[in-house]
């Protein structure tokens, strides 16, 4: 199973080796979401000799950003193998229908963690902001979130990739389910860490991993369904 | 279904006859507590809460469709789950509307994001929006397997709401604290009665068309093989 999904994964990032889009458009867009935010915040005077305003404004504008460019790289995940008619190539391919999901999983969540990654990074150039000693708990609520978001990105990108109004209806369906149970806790998990309050960031952790694990369950027993011919 | 005219009209006749019965009961003879309590919104508490379990209930006829279309692939099913989820995101909108109403009342505003109960019954209500918005969206064989999927997943949301106010704070935590004497009890419990009664004709009147729907397509699908 491991073999097969790494073989799917693995041909998505040469496909983004050769063409370079996914990940060159959505580290633009998570550039862009910093510098608007910068801007729109701008009234905040937000400046390295105030850290306490800056950090309330870390978390929300972090996954803000997470958020909408995990949505640019969940789109293309499946959009592209039906636009391309490689989709029935790789349904007919010797392999589970769940190493499909787990390929699609390890490359959508590379990228996206990725673009999260350098969000982080153009956070602290464009607000000025010093994450400490902070930054490894930082990035380990977003490498959890993110792996939240694509477990149940994945199954919800191939369930809209056939539909006319797919551009309307991931974002749709990915904010109903992954809104209230990834990005809220996830965001509340990196304000406490930020405040040094590891026990409440735990809880919201919890919440994140408990999700996670029931998309798991949901994507092992509803992937055939979606992939189905 | 073969259920036929007269059994219709008396599942209508029951319904009219409890629901008037619960309007009589919940204005002139239900116990509204003085203090904390505001007195005529209080009565909103026969409604709003027999209106979240019909809700409930809906989706969980949802779900349950959504399994057994998978398992039989048969279109039947995928009516049922259609239908109910309509039926239950109207419910769901009139909990809501309910509660803002009562909460305005009691507590002076109509919304707050503190109640567990609230914000989770709010992301079920958006689930199952884009249930059926997603339904709209795909055309042919395929959607009646798509929805099922989705139909169960959105599922995950609706025990969430369902125990919200045990496991986090909210304002609905402290319904023990209700007034439960007797009479109320039994007012809450036709309330109970009546809605789902409201719930089990207003499906079946969905059903109905979708049925008719489904004959359409038929009809028209001949008529262009014809021409």
């Amino acid at each position: 199973m491991m073999r097969e999904a790494m073989a799917v994964a693995w041909k998505d990032f040469r496909l983004e080796l050769r063409t370079r889009e996914r990940l060159s458009s959505m580290i633009i867009f998570s550039l862009m979401v910093m510098v608007s935010f910068r801007f729109a915040f701008s009234f905040f005077a937000v400046h390295a000799d105030d850290p306490a305003r800056s950090s309330a404004l870390v978390p929300p504008i972090l996954w803000i950003a997470f958020f909408f460019a995990g949505m640019l790289g969940l789109a293309p995940a499946f959009s592209k193998e039906t636009d391309a008619g490689t989709l029935n190539g790789l349904l007919l391919a010797p392999a589970d229908r769940f190493a499909i999901y787990l390929g699609k999983l390890f490359s959508s969540l590379v990228f996206i963690f990725a673009v999260s990654l350098s969000s982080i990074f153009f956070f602290a150039i464009f607000f000025n902001y010093d994450y400490a000693g902070q930054w490894a708990g930082v990035i380990g609520v977003t490498l959890l979130g993110t792996l939240a978001y694509a477990s149940i990105g994945v199954t919800v990108s191939a369930l809209s990739s056939t539909a006319k109004t797919r551009d309307v209806l991931l974002p749709l369906l990915l904010i109903t389910v992954t809104l209230f149970t990834v990005v809220v806790p996830s965001i509340n998990a990196t304000s406490n860490i930020l405040t040094n309050d590891y026990d409440a960031a735990m809880t919201h952790v919890r919440y994140v991993i408990a999700f996670t694990l029931i998309s798991f369950v949901l994507s092992y027993f509803l992937f055939d369904e979606v992939l189905e011919d | 279904m073969n259920w036929g005219k007269r059994h219709d009209t008396a599942l209508h006749v029951t319904l009219l006859v409890t629901l008037l019965l619960l309007a009589y009961l919940s204005a002139f003879v239900a116990y509204v507590p003085s203090g904390t309590w505001d007195m005529g919104s209080f009565r909103m508490f026969f409604y709003h809460i027999p209106i979240a379990w019909t809700a409930y209930l809906s989706f969980g006829i949802v779900f349950v469709a959504s399994i057994a279309f998978l398992k039989t692939r048969s279109q039947k099913w995928d009516m049922v789950a259609a239908s109910s989820a309509e039926v239950g995101v109207l419910l769901t909108t009139l909990a809501l509307l309910t509660g803002a109403l009562w909460s305005k009342a009691q507590n002076g505003y109509y919304w707050t994001w503190d109640d567990a109960k609230l914000f989770t019954t709010f992301i079920l209500w958006m689930a199952y929006v884009a249930y059926v918005a997603l339904r709209a969206g795909i055309r042919g064989e395929a959607k009646a397997r798509l929805a099922a999927v989705f139909g169960i997943i959105s599922f995950v949301f609706v025990p969430l709401s369902f125990f919200a106010s045990r496991f986090m704070t909210s304002l609905h935590t402290n319904l023990t604290s209700y007034p439960f004497p007797r009479e109320n009890v039994a007012i809450l419990v036709l309330g109970v009665i009546a809605f789902t009664i409201l719930f089990a004709s207003l499906l079946r009147l969905r059903l109905g068309l979708e049925k008719i729907t489904a004959q359409v397509e038929v009809v028209k699908e001949g008529m262009e093989e014809s021409t």
